[in-house]
């Protein structure tokens, strides 16, 4: 486990030290700006502008890190041969992969954190505790999102590009979030075929339809504990899953 | 004892949907002895690096049998050998000091007993001492190349692999890389190092392996080699002669 954790702590040093992070975190402290002064034009929705703004920065950010880093960081280190040396050592390429994601998931909870604090900030949620707790469900389904999204890329940039493991990685976000309006299309059509696209989709893509609370409606009327139980069993499957794969076809591939 | 021995190794690169398959290894068989440097000698492209690719299942080779000190590479086996790629790409945020403590975790996990006496013992033999808090971008590409067998030696290994350690180096650079092989070949370390340089072989080596189009030519001492041949250039010229005329 040290090992893992010696990778983990190397690979985010790694990343804070990236262009792409400090890229993401001013797009998010700009989103995160500009839903602060669209919320004071409209004195009615401010609240609702301000937190549906906030949500989607997090959103933006952990997208960001998440699809970028994964579709390049194991690229980059068979590419430039980085991982021979860490290889050479006393570390299985189970460890490495772990060891890397770890430390990607330790930027990405960073992020989530020092963005969500702002966002509390900035709703006055010290002032109301009894919002704190859905605030906490909706981030922590945001960094489960990003987590599924992390091992999608890379597990995707060890078959194809990275550039084309980054659009497939955006591709399944897309796809994870339209998947209740299809299945919504699928009920209404009578197209036998639609709807068993519609079926095999469900089993192919994560669920991101149904984790996505990030508006003032679920902060302040809550989520559900079931739906809150289902989110978490849901991503931390489609984690566990996609990390298994990408350490099978890690262990298979050459490092020429 | 041999310290590794490779046995029939084969691989092939299989081709893209227009390219034929690429037959790189043939039957690579060859074994070091302990306590002797081995040079590993070859044209560029006739296998070197795949090889010692294969050894550390960087490749996984499609067949053949490679054991280090008669067993199988494992994680206790690992920490018994010092690697040094060819162009090392190192990671550039560290510092020399720091790279060499991701090493030295990964290879003892949390315990810090000796490592500041070895990395600094390791710096010192590489002349980096001075250098050793600056960020790794900042170095040279000899210093580059120097840092990377620091840690090498860093764990004292038995047996050291280096894949073209004095490739791209300028004469100052050659010599000091030189330097430091004598003097792990003084601690009693099996040395293996590639190079398509017969002069490196001939001032470093008492083992020679000759490798051409991926099938080795030769695995032997070198004063034999020489006695028969008189120059490393000329028996290496006349040994792909024969064998392309068995091709």
């Amino acid at each position: 486990m040290f090992k893992v954790l010696a990778l983990a702590r190397t690979t985010l040093r790694e990343m804070l030290r990236e262009k792409v992070f400090m890229v993401v975190v001013l797009i998010a402290l700009g989103l995160l700006g500009l839903s602060f002064l669209l919320g004071a034009l409209s004195l009615a929705e401010q609240r609702k502008i301000l937190a549906d703004f906030g949500f989607l920065a997090i959103q933006v950010a952990l997208l960001g890190i998440s699809l970028f880093t994964g579709s390049y960081m194991l690229a980059k280190e068979i590419e430039k041969q980085t991982c021979l040396l860490i290889l050479s050592r006393p570390v299985s390429r189970a460890q490495f992969i772990f060891g890397k994601i770890l430390g990607v998931l330790a930027l990405n909870t960073i992020l989530v954190v020092s963005l969500a604090i702002v966002l509390i900030f900035l709703l006055g949620l010290f002032e109301q505790p009894q919002y704190l707790l859905s605030f906490a469900e909706i981030c922590l389904s945001l960094w489960f999102e990003g987590a599924v999204l992390l091992g999608l890329a890379i597990c995707f940039s060890l078959i194809v590009r990275p550039v084309l493991a980054l659009g497939a990685g955006f591709m399944f976000f897309l796809l994870g979030h339209w998947l209740g309006d299809l299945q919504f299309f699928a009920q209404k059509s009578q197209e036998e075929s639609f709807v068993l696209i519609v079926k095999v989709l469900h089993w192919i893509s994560p669920n991101f339809y149904r984790m996505n609370w990030k508006s003032a409606y679920f902060l302040e009327n809550g989520i559900p504990a079931g739906n809150v139980l289902w989110m978490l069993g849901h991503a931390t499957g489609w984690t566990l899953l996609v990390i298994l794969l990408t350490t099978f076809l890690f262990r298979r591939k050459d490092i020429v | 004892m041999s310290v590794l021995t490779v046995k029939n190794l084969n691989k092939t690169f299989k081709g893209g949907l227009f390219e034929k398959d690429r037959h790189v290894l043939r039957d690579v068989t060859f074994s070091l002895p302990e306590g002797e440097t081995s040079g590993f000698v070859g044209s560029n492209g006739s296998g070197k690096t795949t090889t010692i690719k294969c050894v550390f299942d960087f490749i996984r080779p499609d067949s053949g049998e490679i054991l280090f000190f008669g067993k199988p590479l494992s994680s206790p086996i690992k920490t018994r050998i010092g690697y040094l790629p060819e162009r090392p790409y190192l990671y550039e945020f560290l510092s020399g000091m720091e790279f060499l403590r991701l090493h030295w975790n990964l290879c003892y996990g949390g315990s810090t007993k000796d490592f500041h006496e070895r990395a600094l013992e390791a710096l010192r033999k590489v002349d980096l001492l001075e250098a050793k808090d600056r960020r790794l971008r900042t170095y040279s590409k000899g210093m580059l190349q120097r840092v990377g067998i620091a840690q090498a030696i860093l764990t004292k290994p038995d047996l050291l692999i280096l894949d073209e350690p004095m490739s791209g180096l300028d004469p100052d650079g050659r010599a000091m890389v030189k330097d430091i092989l004598r003097e792990e070949q003084k601690r009693g370390v099996s040395l293996f190092f590639s190079s398509h340089l017969l002069q490196d072989m001939e001032e470093l080596c008492s083992h020679l392996i000759v490798i051409n189009r991926g099938q080795i030519l030769y695995d032997g001492g070198l004063s034999a080699f020489m006695a028969e041949f008189q120059s490393l250039e000329k028996a290496f010229q006349v040994l792909k002669v024969r064998e392309e005329r068995h091709v």
